[in-house]
Protein backbone atom coordinates (compact mmCIF):
# COMPACT_ATOMS: atom_id res chain seq x y z
CA UNK A 1 0.00 0.00 0.00
CA UNK A 2 2.61 2.46 1.02
CA UNK A 3 4.69 1.21 -2.19
CA UNK A 4 1.58 2.17 -4.83
CA UNK A 5 1.50 5.44 -2.54
CA UNK A 6 4.52 6.69 -3.16
CA UNK A 7 4.59 5.66 -6.80
CA UNK A 8 1.19 7.58 -6.97
CA UNK A 9 3.09 10.70 -5.19
CA UNK A 10 6.12 10.28 -7.71
CA UNK A 11 3.73 10.31 -10.53
CA UNK A 12 1.68 13.59 -9.26
CA UNK A 13 5.40 15.37 -8.89
CA UNK A 14 6.02 14.03 -12.20
CA UNK A 15 3.55 16.02 -13.56
CA UNK A 16 3.85 19.02 -11.37
CA UNK A 17 7.37 19.32 -12.31
CA UNK A 18 6.19 19.04 -15.93
CA UNK A 19 4.26 21.82 -15.69
CA UNK A 20 6.24 24.20 -13.33
CA UNK A 21 8.56 24.34 -16.50
CA UNK A 22 5.61 26.36 -18.78
CA UNK A 23 3.70 27.40 -15.92
CA UNK A 24 4.46 29.57 -12.73
CA UNK A 25 1.97 28.50 -10.61
CA UNK A 26 2.86 25.13 -10.50
CA UNK A 27 7.11 26.09 -10.19
CA UNK A 28 5.30 28.18 -7.16
CA UNK A 29 3.84 25.14 -6.09
CA UNK A 30 6.94 22.89 -6.20
CA UNK A 31 8.55 25.65 -4.33
CA UNK A 32 5.96 25.28 -1.69
CA UNK A 33 6.06 21.68 -1.39
CA UNK A 34 10.17 21.92 -0.63
CA UNK A 35 10.94 25.30 0.50
CA UNK A 36 10.67 23.97 4.52
CA UNK A 37 13.02 20.99 3.80
CA UNK A 38 15.50 22.69 1.94
CA UNK A 39 15.66 25.52 4.18
CA UNK A 40 15.75 23.25 7.25
CA UNK A 41 18.73 21.90 5.12
CA UNK A 42 20.47 24.62 4.86
CA UNK A 43 19.64 25.90 8.56
CA UNK A 44 21.07 22.83 9.89
CA UNK A 45 24.56 23.13 7.78
CA UNK A 46 25.45 26.57 8.09
CA UNK A 47 23.58 27.54 11.74
CA UNK A 48 23.16 31.00 10.17
CA UNK A 49 19.12 32.22 9.90
CA UNK A 50 20.09 34.54 7.32
CA UNK A 51 22.98 33.03 5.42
CA UNK A 52 20.07 30.00 5.68
CA UNK A 53 17.35 32.02 3.85
CA UNK A 54 19.85 33.64 1.04
CA UNK A 55 21.12 30.26 0.02
CA UNK A 56 17.73 28.57 0.06
CA UNK A 57 16.61 31.60 -2.60
CA UNK A 58 20.17 31.06 -4.23
CA UNK A 59 19.09 26.89 -4.29
CA UNK A 60 15.55 28.15 -6.05
CA UNK A 61 16.45 30.44 -8.21
CA UNK A 62 19.09 28.15 -10.09
CA UNK A 63 16.48 25.24 -9.76
CA UNK A 64 13.96 27.81 -11.75
CA UNK A 65 17.05 28.10 -14.59
CA UNK A 66 17.82 24.84 -14.71
CA UNK A 67 14.61 23.30 -14.56
CA UNK A 68 14.52 23.05 -18.83
CA UNK A 69 17.47 20.68 -18.73
CA UNK A 70 16.12 18.81 -15.91
CA UNK A 71 15.56 15.06 -16.62
CA UNK A 72 13.29 13.00 -14.54
CA UNK A 73 15.02 10.25 -12.67
CA UNK A 74 13.16 7.79 -9.85
CA UNK A 75 13.57 9.51 -6.67
CA UNK A 76 12.21 12.11 -8.20
CA UNK A 77 13.29 16.14 -7.96
CA UNK A 78 14.15 16.42 -4.46
CA UNK A 79 17.51 14.94 -4.44
CA UNK A 80 18.37 17.41 -7.51
CA UNK A 81 17.41 20.33 -5.27
CA UNK A 82 19.34 19.21 -2.35
CA UNK A 83 22.48 18.63 -4.83
CA UNK A 84 22.12 22.18 -5.80
CA UNK A 85 21.42 23.45 -2.25
CA UNK A 86 24.59 21.46 -1.08
CA UNK A 87 26.42 22.83 -4.18
CA UNK A 88 25.33 26.31 -2.72
CA UNK A 89 26.86 25.91 0.46
CA UNK A 90 29.87 24.22 -0.83
CA UNK A 91 30.43 27.63 -3.06
CA UNK A 92 29.65 29.77 -0.12
CA UNK A 93 32.15 28.18 2.32
CA UNK A 94 35.13 28.01 -0.36
CA UNK A 95 34.59 32.05 -1.35
CA UNK A 96 34.43 32.43 2.60
CA UNK A 97 37.21 30.72 3.39
CA UNK A 98 39.40 33.12 4.83
CA UNK A 99 36.33 33.60 7.13
CA UNK A 100 36.07 30.28 7.89
CA UNK A 101 39.73 30.48 9.59
CA UNK A 102 38.45 32.86 11.80
CA UNK A 103 35.32 31.43 12.75
CA UNK A 104 37.87 28.20 13.58
CA UNK A 105 39.97 30.42 15.94
CA UNK A 106 36.49 32.14 17.32
CA UNK A 107 35.35 28.85 18.25
CA UNK A 108 38.32 27.66 20.04
CA UNK A 109 39.01 30.81 21.81
CA UNK A 110 35.18 30.36 23.61
CA UNK A 111 35.83 27.09 24.38
CA UNK A 112 39.20 27.86 25.59
CA UNK A 113 37.57 30.79 27.46
CA UNK A 114 34.99 28.42 28.95
CA UNK A 115 37.12 25.63 30.10
CA UNK A 116 38.71 27.92 32.22
CA UNK A 117 35.50 28.87 34.05
CA UNK A 118 33.71 25.81 34.36
CA UNK A 119 34.45 21.81 33.70
CA UNK A 120 34.68 20.65 30.81
CA UNK A 121 31.87 18.40 31.39
CA UNK A 122 29.50 21.20 31.55
CA UNK A 123 30.23 22.57 27.78
CA UNK A 124 27.25 23.32 25.78
CA UNK A 125 26.28 20.98 23.25
CA UNK A 126 25.65 24.19 21.36
CA UNK A 127 29.76 24.49 21.41
CA UNK A 128 29.68 21.01 20.14
CA UNK A 129 27.64 21.68 17.43
CA UNK A 130 30.04 24.57 16.61
CA UNK A 131 32.92 22.69 16.44
CA UNK A 132 31.74 19.70 14.34
CA UNK A 133 30.50 22.41 11.57
CA UNK A 134 34.13 23.81 12.05
CA UNK A 135 35.22 20.43 11.57
CA UNK A 136 33.16 20.25 8.62
CA UNK A 137 34.24 23.29 7.12
CA UNK A 138 37.59 21.58 7.12
CA UNK A 139 37.08 18.88 4.76
CA UNK A 140 37.49 18.39 1.43
CA UNK A 141 34.32 20.17 -0.30
CA UNK A 142 33.20 16.76 -1.69
CA UNK A 143 33.24 15.33 1.27
CA UNK A 144 30.93 17.83 2.86
CA UNK A 145 28.37 17.06 0.54
CA UNK A 146 28.69 13.64 1.08
CA UNK A 147 28.14 13.87 4.68
CA UNK A 148 24.90 16.63 4.77
CA UNK A 149 23.34 14.95 2.10
CA UNK A 150 23.80 12.13 3.48
CA UNK A 151 23.11 13.07 7.15
CA UNK A 152 21.33 16.19 7.25
CA UNK A 153 19.39 16.17 3.88
CA UNK A 154 16.62 13.80 5.27
CA UNK A 155 17.45 12.02 2.08
CA UNK A 156 17.67 8.16 2.31
CA UNK A 157 21.28 6.78 1.09
CA UNK A 158 19.78 5.63 -2.61
CA UNK A 159 18.52 9.29 -2.74
CA UNK A 160 21.69 11.13 -1.27
CA UNK A 161 23.68 9.06 -3.77
CA UNK A 162 21.36 9.90 -6.46
CA UNK A 163 21.88 13.47 -5.69
CA UNK A 164 25.76 13.10 -5.49
CA UNK A 165 25.27 11.65 -9.27
CA UNK A 166 27.20 8.58 -7.57
CA UNK A 167 25.92 4.70 -7.22
CA UNK A 168 25.10 3.28 -3.93
CA UNK A 169 27.94 1.36 -3.41
CA UNK A 170 30.49 4.62 -4.03
CA UNK A 171 28.64 6.60 -1.72
CA UNK A 172 28.95 3.96 1.16
CA UNK A 173 32.61 4.51 0.48
CA UNK A 174 32.65 8.04 0.35
CA UNK A 175 30.73 8.03 4.12
CA UNK A 176 33.23 5.86 5.38
CA UNK A 177 36.22 7.81 4.26
CA UNK A 178 34.33 11.10 4.39
CA UNK A 179 33.98 10.22 8.37
CA UNK A 180 36.79 9.21 8.77
CA UNK A 181 38.13 12.86 7.30
CA UNK A 182 35.69 14.98 9.78
CA UNK A 183 36.79 12.97 12.79
CA UNK A 184 40.27 13.31 12.07
CA UNK A 185 39.59 17.59 12.03
CA UNK A 186 37.53 17.04 15.18
CA UNK A 187 40.45 15.58 17.12
CA UNK A 188 42.90 17.93 16.06
CA UNK A 189 40.48 20.62 16.97
CA UNK A 190 40.10 19.79 20.25
CA UNK A 191 44.09 19.33 20.11
CA UNK A 192 43.78 22.72 19.67
CA UNK A 193 41.81 24.19 22.09
CA UNK B 1 33.75 14.74 21.40
CA UNK B 2 32.81 11.60 19.74
CA UNK B 3 31.35 10.79 16.60
CA UNK B 4 28.73 8.41 16.08
CA UNK B 5 29.31 5.97 13.41
CA UNK B 6 25.92 5.79 12.46
CA UNK B 7 25.13 9.56 12.24
CA UNK B 8 28.37 11.50 12.59
CA UNK B 9 26.40 14.82 12.20
CA UNK B 10 23.70 13.94 14.22
CA UNK B 11 24.33 17.38 16.67
CA UNK B 12 23.52 19.20 13.51
CA UNK B 13 20.16 17.59 12.94
CA UNK B 14 19.61 17.80 16.84
CA UNK B 15 18.76 21.05 17.68
CA UNK B 16 15.48 23.08 16.98
CA UNK B 17 15.46 25.05 13.41
CA UNK B 18 13.86 28.25 12.84
CA UNK B 19 11.23 28.20 10.12
CA UNK B 20 11.27 30.78 7.11
CA UNK B 21 8.77 33.41 8.11
CA UNK B 22 5.42 33.74 5.54
CA UNK B 23 6.48 37.40 4.45
CA UNK B 24 10.00 36.02 3.51
CA UNK B 25 8.49 32.81 1.76
CA UNK B 26 5.69 34.95 0.22
CA UNK B 27 8.25 37.39 -1.30
CA UNK B 28 10.54 34.59 -2.50
CA UNK B 29 7.70 33.02 -4.24
CA UNK B 30 6.53 36.09 -6.00
CA UNK B 31 10.45 36.74 -6.86
CA UNK B 32 10.35 33.63 -8.52
CA UNK B 33 7.01 34.01 -9.97
CA UNK B 34 8.46 37.06 -12.05
CA UNK B 35 12.01 35.03 -13.15
CA UNK B 36 9.67 32.42 -14.11
CA UNK B 37 7.58 34.69 -16.54
CA UNK B 38 10.70 35.95 -18.05
CA UNK B 39 11.79 32.65 -19.03
CA UNK B 40 9.18 31.78 -20.82
CA UNK B 41 10.56 32.80 -24.05
CA UNK B 42 12.81 30.09 -24.22
CA UNK B 43 10.81 27.71 -22.39
CA UNK B 44 8.48 24.69 -23.63
CA UNK B 45 8.70 20.88 -24.48
CA UNK B 46 10.51 20.46 -27.77
CA UNK B 47 8.24 19.98 -30.72
CA UNK B 48 8.71 17.05 -33.51
CA UNK B 49 10.91 17.62 -36.47
CA UNK B 50 9.14 18.70 -39.14
CA UNK B 51 11.34 19.50 -42.48
CA UNK B 52 13.65 22.66 -42.65
CA UNK B 53 11.81 23.97 -45.97
CA UNK B 54 8.62 24.03 -43.95
CA UNK B 55 9.90 26.90 -41.48
CA UNK B 56 12.47 28.26 -43.76
CA UNK B 57 9.65 29.46 -46.56
CA UNK B 58 6.99 31.09 -43.88
CA UNK B 59 9.66 32.16 -41.62
CA UNK B 60 11.50 34.18 -44.28
CA UNK B 61 7.85 35.65 -45.74
CA UNK B 62 7.14 36.80 -42.36
CA UNK B 63 10.12 38.46 -41.63
CA UNK B 64 9.85 40.28 -44.72
CA UNK B 65 6.45 41.28 -44.05
CA UNK B 66 7.75 42.35 -40.50
CA UNK B 67 10.39 44.51 -41.87
CA UNK B 68 8.18 46.32 -44.04
CA UNK B 69 5.60 47.17 -41.62
CA UNK B 70 8.45 47.58 -39.27
CA UNK B 71 9.72 50.73 -41.49
CA UNK B 72 6.36 52.20 -42.15
CA UNK B 73 5.74 52.32 -38.79
CA UNK B 74 9.06 52.75 -37.78
CA UNK B 75 7.95 56.84 -37.06
CA UNK B 76 5.26 56.29 -35.26
CA UNK B 77 6.54 53.90 -32.94
CA UNK B 78 9.59 52.31 -32.70
CA UNK B 79 8.90 49.51 -30.29
CA UNK B 80 5.12 48.58 -29.27
CA UNK B 81 5.64 49.93 -25.39
CA UNK B 82 4.46 47.80 -22.93
CA UNK B 83 0.84 48.72 -21.10
CA UNK B 84 0.34 48.66 -17.82
CA UNK B 85 -2.85 48.26 -15.83
CA UNK B 86 -4.44 48.00 -12.14
CA UNK B 87 -1.33 49.74 -10.37
CA UNK B 88 -1.99 49.39 -6.88
CA UNK B 89 1.27 50.78 -4.85
CA UNK B 90 3.58 50.53 -7.67
CA UNK B 91 6.18 52.89 -8.29
CA UNK B 92 7.86 52.72 -12.02
CA UNK B 93 11.21 54.86 -12.52
CA UNK B 94 11.50 55.94 -16.28
CA UNK B 95 14.63 55.50 -17.57
CA UNK B 96 15.30 59.25 -17.46
CA UNK B 97 14.82 59.74 -13.85
CA UNK B 98 11.04 60.37 -14.07
CA UNK B 99 9.42 58.44 -10.81
CA UNK B 100 5.58 57.55 -11.49
CA UNK B 101 3.37 56.66 -8.70
CA UNK B 102 0.60 54.29 -9.24
CA UNK B 103 0.38 55.52 -12.81
CA UNK B 104 -3.31 54.90 -14.74
CA UNK B 105 -4.23 52.30 -16.38
CA UNK B 106 -2.71 52.11 -20.03
CA UNK B 107 0.70 53.96 -18.73
CA UNK B 108 3.25 52.73 -21.35
CA UNK B 109 6.35 51.26 -20.37
CA UNK B 110 9.24 52.45 -22.31
CA UNK B 111 12.47 51.01 -22.51
CA UNK B 112 14.43 50.96 -19.39
CA UNK B 113 11.80 51.52 -16.92
CA UNK B 114 12.07 49.84 -13.61
CA UNK B 115 8.97 48.53 -11.98
CA UNK B 116 8.33 48.21 -7.96
CA UNK B 117 5.30 46.90 -6.45
CA UNK B 118 5.25 47.39 -3.02
CA UNK B 119 3.40 46.31 -0.19
CA UNK B 120 0.05 44.64 -0.82
CA UNK B 121 0.68 46.05 -4.40
CA UNK B 122 0.18 44.69 -7.78
CA UNK B 123 -0.31 44.89 -11.40
CA UNK B 124 -0.40 43.91 -14.53
CA UNK B 125 1.83 44.58 -17.86
CA UNK B 126 0.16 42.77 -20.14
CA UNK B 127 -0.53 39.75 -19.70
CA UNK B 128 1.69 38.91 -16.63
CA UNK B 129 0.41 40.28 -13.02
CA UNK B 130 2.93 41.18 -10.45
CA UNK B 131 2.38 40.76 -7.24
CA UNK B 132 4.15 42.59 -3.44
CA UNK B 133 7.70 42.54 -3.98
CA UNK B 134 8.24 42.33 -7.62
CA UNK B 135 10.47 44.24 -9.43
CA UNK B 136 11.09 44.07 -12.78
CA UNK B 137 12.59 46.14 -16.18
CA UNK B 138 11.94 46.67 -19.24
CA UNK B 139 14.17 46.21 -22.17
CA UNK B 140 13.43 45.48 -25.63
CA UNK B 141 10.04 45.58 -25.47
CA UNK B 142 10.14 43.26 -22.51
CA UNK B 143 10.23 42.54 -18.75
CA UNK B 144 13.38 41.48 -17.52
CA UNK B 145 14.02 40.75 -14.02
CA UNK B 146 17.78 41.18 -13.84
CA UNK B 147 16.60 43.24 -11.29
CA UNK B 148 14.65 41.30 -7.89
CA UNK B 149 13.74 43.45 -4.83
CA UNK B 150 15.28 42.34 -1.54
CA UNK B 151 14.38 43.21 1.58
CA UNK B 152 15.51 42.31 4.80
CA UNK B 153 13.66 42.67 8.32
CA UNK B 154 15.84 41.29 10.91
CA UNK B 155 18.93 40.01 9.38
CA UNK B 156 22.19 40.93 11.88
CA UNK B 157 24.71 42.98 9.62
CA UNK B 158 27.52 41.01 8.19
CA UNK B 159 30.65 42.00 10.06
CA UNK B 160 33.61 43.69 8.60
CA UNK B 161 35.93 41.38 8.88
CA UNK B 162 38.95 43.15 7.14
CA UNK B 163 40.43 46.03 9.00
CA UNK B 164 42.65 46.81 6.12
CA UNK B 165 39.16 47.49 3.72
CA UNK B 166 39.00 51.61 3.86
CA UNK B 167 35.97 52.75 1.81
CA UNK B 168 35.89 56.26 1.41
CA UNK B 169 32.37 57.03 0.76
CA UNK B 170 31.67 59.78 -1.59
CA UNK B 171 30.84 63.50 -0.82
CA UNK B 172 27.80 63.63 -3.47
CA UNK B 173 24.96 61.79 -2.96
CA UNK B 174 24.28 60.39 -6.02
CA UNK B 175 26.14 59.36 -9.05
CA UNK B 176 29.12 59.51 -7.40
CA UNK B 177 32.64 57.35 -8.25
CA UNK B 178 35.35 56.82 -5.74
CA UNK B 179 39.12 55.53 -6.69
CA UNK B 180 38.76 53.03 -3.37
CA UNK B 181 40.16 50.04 -4.40
CA UNK B 182 40.34 46.35 -2.23
CA UNK B 183 44.17 45.82 -1.24
CA UNK B 184 44.80 42.46 -2.70
CA UNK B 185 46.33 41.21 0.73
CA UNK B 186 42.30 41.74 1.97
CA UNK B 187 40.98 39.37 -1.02
CA UNK B 188 40.01 35.80 0.33
CA UNK B 189 42.42 33.48 -0.28
CA UNK B 190 41.53 30.61 -3.15
CA UNK B 191 43.91 28.05 -2.56
CA UNK B 192 41.13 25.84 -1.54
CA UNK B 193 41.30 22.35 -4.15
CA UNK B 194 39.14 22.22 -7.42
CA UNK B 195 35.87 20.19 -6.81
CA UNK B 196 34.40 17.61 -9.07
CA UNK B 197 30.77 18.62 -9.62
CA UNK B 198 27.68 16.51 -9.92
CA UNK B 199 26.38 17.42 -13.51
CA UNK B 200 24.00 19.60 -11.94
CA UNK B 201 22.21 21.24 -14.95
CA UNK B 202 21.91 24.40 -13.66
CA UNK B 203 25.78 24.36 -12.63
CA UNK B 204 27.10 23.45 -16.21
CA UNK B 205 25.37 25.11 -18.47
CA UNK B 206 24.70 28.13 -17.28
CA UNK B 207 26.78 31.60 -17.23
CA UNK B 208 27.91 32.65 -13.43
CA UNK B 209 24.66 33.42 -11.48
CA UNK B 210 24.84 36.19 -8.93
CA UNK B 211 24.54 34.22 -5.50
CA UNK B 212 23.79 36.01 -1.64
CA UNK B 213 26.65 35.46 0.38
CA UNK B 214 25.95 36.57 3.60
CA UNK B 215 29.27 35.63 5.44
CA UNK B 216 28.54 33.71 9.06
CA UNK B 217 29.12 35.60 11.61
CA UNK B 218 29.78 35.08 15.28
CA UNK B 219 29.61 38.04 16.67
CA UNK B 220 27.02 40.24 14.81
CA UNK B 221 26.50 43.55 15.33
CA UNK B 222 23.52 44.71 17.21
CA UNK B 223 20.37 44.10 15.88
CA UNK B 224 18.00 47.25 14.61
CA UNK B 225 14.74 47.41 14.91
CA UNK B 226 13.97 47.56 11.47
CA UNK B 227 10.75 45.44 11.77
CA UNK B 228 7.97 46.45 9.89
CA UNK B 229 10.17 48.08 6.68
CA UNK B 230 9.94 47.25 3.27
CA UNK B 231 12.63 47.94 1.38
CA UNK B 232 13.04 47.20 -2.51
CA UNK B 233 16.27 47.34 -3.88
CA UNK B 234 16.92 47.01 -8.23
CA UNK B 235 20.32 47.44 -9.54
CA UNK B 236 21.11 47.42 -13.74
CA UNK B 237 23.98 46.77 -15.48
CA UNK B 238 24.61 47.21 -19.13
CA UNK B 239 27.80 46.96 -21.37
CA UNK B 240 28.37 50.24 -23.09
CA UNK B 241 30.85 50.74 -25.55
CA UNK B 242 32.54 53.51 -23.33
CA UNK B 243 32.34 51.58 -19.84
CA UNK B 244 29.40 49.82 -18.31
CA UNK B 245 26.11 51.78 -17.05
CA UNK B 246 25.29 50.90 -13.63
CA UNK B 247 21.25 52.28 -12.76
CA UNK B 248 19.77 51.30 -9.55
CA UNK B 249 16.94 52.44 -7.36
CA UNK B 250 15.86 52.13 -3.46
CA UNK B 251 12.06 52.63 -2.36
CA UNK B 252 11.15 52.54 0.82
CA UNK B 253 13.53 54.12 2.48
CA UNK B 254 11.20 57.76 3.22
CA UNK B 255 11.77 58.85 6.97
CA UNK B 256 15.15 56.87 7.54
CA UNK B 257 18.83 58.47 7.40
CA UNK B 258 19.70 55.29 5.82
CA UNK B 259 22.33 55.19 3.21
CA UNK B 260 22.10 53.65 -0.24
CA UNK B 261 25.50 52.26 -1.75
CA UNK B 262 26.38 50.60 -4.90
CA UNK B 263 29.58 48.48 -3.95
CA UNK B 264 31.69 46.52 -6.75
CA UNK B 265 34.29 43.86 -6.54
CA UNK B 266 36.47 42.43 -8.80
CA UNK B 267 37.97 39.52 -7.37
CA UNK B 268 35.04 37.42 -8.33
CA UNK B 269 33.15 37.28 -4.95
CA UNK B 270 30.15 38.82 -3.99
CA UNK B 271 30.01 42.38 -2.19
CA UNK B 272 28.55 41.60 1.03
CA UNK B 273 28.78 45.24 2.16
CA UNK B 274 30.98 47.88 1.68
CA UNK B 275 34.03 46.85 3.37
CA UNK B 276 33.81 43.81 1.16
CA UNK B 277 34.34 45.85 -2.13
CA UNK B 278 34.61 49.55 -3.87
CA UNK B 279 31.37 51.69 -3.50
CA UNK B 280 30.96 52.91 -6.52
CA UNK B 281 27.93 55.33 -6.12
CA UNK B 282 25.74 56.58 -3.28
CA UNK B 283 22.20 57.60 -3.19
CA UNK B 284 18.42 55.83 -3.52
CA UNK B 285 18.76 55.82 -7.02
CA UNK B 286 20.70 56.98 -9.83
CA UNK B 287 22.62 55.72 -13.02
CA UNK B 288 26.81 56.51 -13.43
CA UNK B 289 28.91 55.02 -16.70
CA UNK B 290 31.76 53.13 -14.78
CA UNK B 291 34.16 54.17 -18.02
CA UNK B 292 35.96 51.05 -19.12
CA UNK B 293 39.50 53.03 -19.08
CA UNK B 294 38.94 53.57 -15.02
CA UNK B 295 38.31 50.05 -14.02
CA UNK B 296 41.28 47.85 -12.94
CA UNK B 297 43.17 45.30 -15.53
CA UNK B 298 43.19 42.07 -15.17
CA UNK B 299 39.76 41.41 -13.31
CA UNK B 300 37.74 38.16 -14.48
CA UNK B 301 34.13 39.66 -13.61
CA UNK B 302 33.07 43.09 -12.06
CA UNK B 303 29.81 42.32 -9.16
CA UNK B 304 27.81 45.01 -8.43
CA UNK B 305 25.11 45.18 -5.48
CA UNK B 306 23.26 47.68 -4.18
CA UNK B 307 23.24 47.74 -0.08
CA UNK B 308 21.51 49.56 2.09
CA UNK B 309 23.12 51.30 5.44
CA UNK B 310 21.17 52.01 8.07
CA UNK B 311 22.89 55.42 10.66
CA UNK B 312 25.55 52.41 12.17
CA UNK B 313 26.50 51.28 8.87
CA UNK B 314 24.46 47.90 9.22
CA UNK B 315 23.28 46.43 6.50
CA UNK B 316 19.51 47.27 6.08
CA UNK B 317 18.44 45.90 2.12
CA UNK B 318 20.87 44.10 -0.52
CA UNK B 319 19.54 43.96 -4.01
CA UNK B 320 20.74 40.53 -6.03
CA UNK B 321 24.51 40.58 -7.55
CA UNK B 322 24.67 42.29 -10.70
CA UNK B 323 27.60 40.13 -12.62
CA UNK B 324 29.87 41.68 -15.50
CA UNK B 325 32.35 39.19 -17.56
CA UNK B 326 33.73 40.90 -20.50
CA UNK B 327 34.12 39.31 -23.22
CA UNK B 328 36.76 36.37 -23.93
CA UNK B 329 36.93 35.87 -19.89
Amino acid sequence: MGEHSDDRELLDERELVERARVDADAFAELYRLYVDRIHTFVFRRCGDPGLAEDITAATFERALRGLGRFTWRSGGIAPWLFRIAANELTDHYRRNSRRRTDRTQRAADRLQDRAALDDLDRIESADQVELLRVALDQINPRYQRVLVLRYVSGLEHEAAARAMGVTPSLMAVLVHRATAALRRNLIRGEETA
Amino acid sequence: MTLDPDNPLGPLVEGTTPTLDAVTRDRLEAGLRVQHASLQPNRGPRRAAVPRWLVVGPLVAVLLIAATVGLLLRDEAAVAALELRDAENVTVTLSDGVVVVDPDDGFALTDGAIVVVGDDGRVTIDDVTLSAGAVVTVRDGRLVTDVVATTTTDRPAPRDDDPEVVVTPPDEVRTTTTTTVVPSSSRPPTDQPPDDRPDDPGRTSLPPEPRDTTPPSDDPAPEKDIAGTDIAVALRIDARDGGILVAWNAEGLAGTDWRVVVVRTTDGSNPADPASGTVVAEGERGEILERRADLPDGFDALRYRVIVLDEGDGVVARSVVQTFTPPGS
